[in-house]
């Protein structure tokens, strides 16, 4: 058998592993408190249209739903729309964002946690993007593109626009990349 | 590159006149894919209605195609200028398309049956932009193309050995020059090509099979009507007495008809297939009915995956496939797929892309063993649970089946999980997964785009985490590592990207 799990990482490294820049030290930059309510808005908003959805299906029927379709139904919302709630309320703290020398960090998610680092010397173009909710609440998110194609990409959401164009000026100076507005 | 050449292409230029034949032929392909439901319709017609216009309307249909197919070809030019390849097309509307030499990844020449029927060729030309971006010219005299070929890649050089030579690996050749000379690495003879084919993917082409069979029969019954499956009853009723029975010759069936046809396909795709190694790179040729060229360069490949499967490794066969940046690098075609190859191809490729990757000192890891776990539940649990759901009428077959199932499951995954290896070193990695069919990938860390640690709520409890590798040639990852293994690497990794200027590309 084979020696798996071998504790060391590299055979004699030519660095000193426990010298190199970890992400357990470091210190991550939150997103703007309006955020939290733009992320309740947004499951207020996806609970309320499966409610009319439903509303639309028995109209839709000629009201011949029977009672107890609903007492079945109904429930069954409530706990999507909890579930939906506690996940965006979640969302705030899960997510945030952290600059260094020569790389952006981003971690998020709730139930899957990821954390994705993006060295600037393989960006490729940065831009803004601004949906009429983050408008709402003066927020933008920040996209960040590698030639790594669709899923390797980085959307930081929830940054005061202030902060998201400063963002990416910082990002576009560092990569001397093309910024797309 | 004589300067007579560079004038010959600086004057518009037409295509062969070859060019209307195969225009013509891909018009009557797409009109007859639109409309064989309706033909089938006229030409079998019951009634006989409708049969004094089919001669009229498929004489008017003729003519327009052909004019159509002679205009765009009077109207199709292309030319050189300034260092950009102009091709200007269109029969109502004129298009005029300038692509900047710099800006095409790879260029390919494609032969069909009557291409090479005239000795012309097609030259397909793909550029680094979004997807959908690929031009070609249709028709042209295989010298005509190999010389256009070979000077709008000699003229794009000057670019890319700058991008190389800040670059501290070490090129072979200067990659300045056009693919000029090349040494043979492989050719396929029959022997080899048949064993390729039998070593194919069979199950994968009765799926295929099944589906095409259903859709036809589908398209059937919206033109014969219901009485399709009437028919076939009548007709194959007495063999299919009973449905165990029905199922088992359809089975056979499909399976003999699909190792039938992956071979002839496999044969007929790989006919002939030589593997070049370049001066830049990479060349593959091959195909009886389609001949195809592909070229790749070398600081184009982002990774190589090589696998073999049961009948591949009792030939000693690998299926190789170099992946390179592209705009359709996320689709299959941005790979360079050689179907079957011995170990001497596959090590030269491994030394091309990856120097001195055998001398590399590395060290092994395993995946944690909670894989094991989380595969047992998935493949193992869940459809054990749905069996004995099925079979509640009679729960002891239900009870049989799930169990042996579970015990068969545990074991195939425990051996999966051993199974994943990777071998680690300062400048790259190698991994090895898979049971049944064993994959391969090797990954320069200088080809790395950005990283994701990945963590589920089940993961995060038991303290592992995914690890994934996003390079422009596609996704790489490493399941269940343990976290802190897994965070190690990624600032290792980072730590290498970020301190060199050696470029992905």
């Amino acid at each position: 058998m084979e020696e798996l799990n071998e504790p060391i990482l590299f055979s004699n490294p030519s660095v000193d592993l426990s010298s190199l820049p970890t992400t357990n030290t470091l210190e991550w930059q939150s997103l703007a408190p309006k955020y939290y309510q733009l992320n309740l808005a947004r499951a207020g908003l996806g609970s309320l249209v499966i409610l009319l959805f439903m509303v639309g299906f028995t109209f839709a029927n000629g009201m011949q739903v029977y009672a107890l379709t609903w007492i079945i139904a109904l429930p069954v919302w409530a706990i999507l729309s909890i579930f939906q709630f506690w996940i965006a309320a979640r969302r705030f703290a899960a997510e945030a964002y952290s600059l260094r020398d020569r790389d952006i960090l981003h971690r998020k998610g709730v139930l899957i946690q990821t954390e994705t680092i993006i060295p600037f010397n393989r960006v490729q173009h940065v831009s803004i993007k601004r949906g009429p909710l983050e408008k709402y609440f003066g927020l933008a998110s920040l996209n960040i593109f590698t030639a790594g194609g669709q899923s390797s990409d980085l959307e930081i959401s929830g940054l005061p626009v202030q902060r998201a164009n400063e963002l990416k000026d910082f990002i576009a100076e560092k990569t001397g990349s093309d910024v797309i507005d | 590159m004589s300067l007579t050449e560079t004038r010959l292409f600086s004057l518009p230029t037409r295509q062969s006149p070859v060019a209307i034949i195969l225009i013509l032929l891909r018009l009557v392909r797409t009109l007859f894919r639109q409309l064989w439901p309706l033909l089938l319709v006229l030409l079998f017609n019951p009634r006989g209605e409708v049969g004094g216009y089919i001669t009229p309307f498929i004489i008017g249909i003729a003519a327009i195609s052909a004019l159509r197919s002679i205009i765009s070809y009077f109207r199709y030019y292309f030319y050189i200028q300034d260092r950009e390849l102009i091709i200007e097309r269109g029969v109502l509307q004129h298009t005029r398309t300038a692509i900047p030499f710099d800006r095409i990844q790879s260029i390919s020449l494609n032969q069909g049956p009557i291409h090479q029927l005239f000795g012309v060729s097609s030259l397909d030309i793909d550029t680094a932009g979004s997807s959908g971006s690929e031009l070609s010219i249709t028709a042209l005299s295989v010298q005509e193309a190999n010389q256009l070929r070979t000077y709008v890649l000699s003229q794009r050089a000057p670019i890319s050995s700058q991008e190389v030579s800040d670059d501290e690996s070490e090129e072979e050749v200067s990659p300045s020059i056009a693919p000029t000379s090349k040494k043979l690495l492989l050719e396929l003879n029959i022997p080899d090509l048949l064993k390729i084919g039998v070593s194919q993917n069979h199950l994968r082409t009765a799926g295929i099979l099944f589906a095409f069979s259903l859709s036809v029969l589908d398209d059937l019954e919206q033109v014969v009507g219901p009485e399709i499956y009437k028919m076939m009853e009548e007709r194959f009723g007495e063999i299919f007495t009973s449905f165990i029975w029905a199922s088992v010759i359809l089975a056979v069936f499909f399976l003999i008809i699909s190792f039938a046809l992956s071979l002839l396909f496999s044969v007929l795709r790989n006919y002939q297939l030589r593997f070049y190694r370049t001066d830049i790179g990479f060349q593959m040729q091959a195909g009886l009915l389609d001949r195809r060229e592909q070229t790749i360069s070398l600081p184009k490949i982002q990774f190589i995956r090589w696998s073999a499967n049961p009948f591949q490794r009792f030939f000693k066969l690998y299926r190789l496939r170099l992946y390179q940046a592209s705009s359709i690098a996320v689709s299959a075609q941005g790979a360079m797929t050689v179907p079957g190859c011995y170990d001497a191809q596959l090590k030269n490729v491994q030394e091309a892309y990856f120097p001195d990757w055998s001398e590399t000192e590395k060290t092994l890891h395993g995946v944690s063993r909670y894989l094991v776990r989380r595969r047992f539940i998935i493949h193992g649990l869940l459809p054990a649970g749905l069996f004995f759901l099925i079979n509640l009428g009679s729960p002891l077959q239900g009870i049989i089946g799930g169990v042996f199932w579970l015990i068969f499951s545990y074991f195939w995954n425990v051996r999966y999980q051993r199974y994943w290896k990777i071998w680690l070193s300062e400048i790259g990695v190698e991994a090895h997964y898979g049971l049944l069919t064993r994959h391969r990938y090797l990954l320069h860390w200088r080809h790395l785009q950005s990283t994701k640690v990945r963590q589920s709520f089940i993961q995060k409890r038991l303290d592992v985490a995914d690890l994934l590798l996003y390079t422009a040639a596609g996704t790489l990852h490493i399941p269940y590592l343990p976290v802190e293994k897994a965070k190690a690497i990624r600032d290792f990794i980072l730590y290498r990207v970020e301190s060199s200027q050696e470029s992905w590309m």
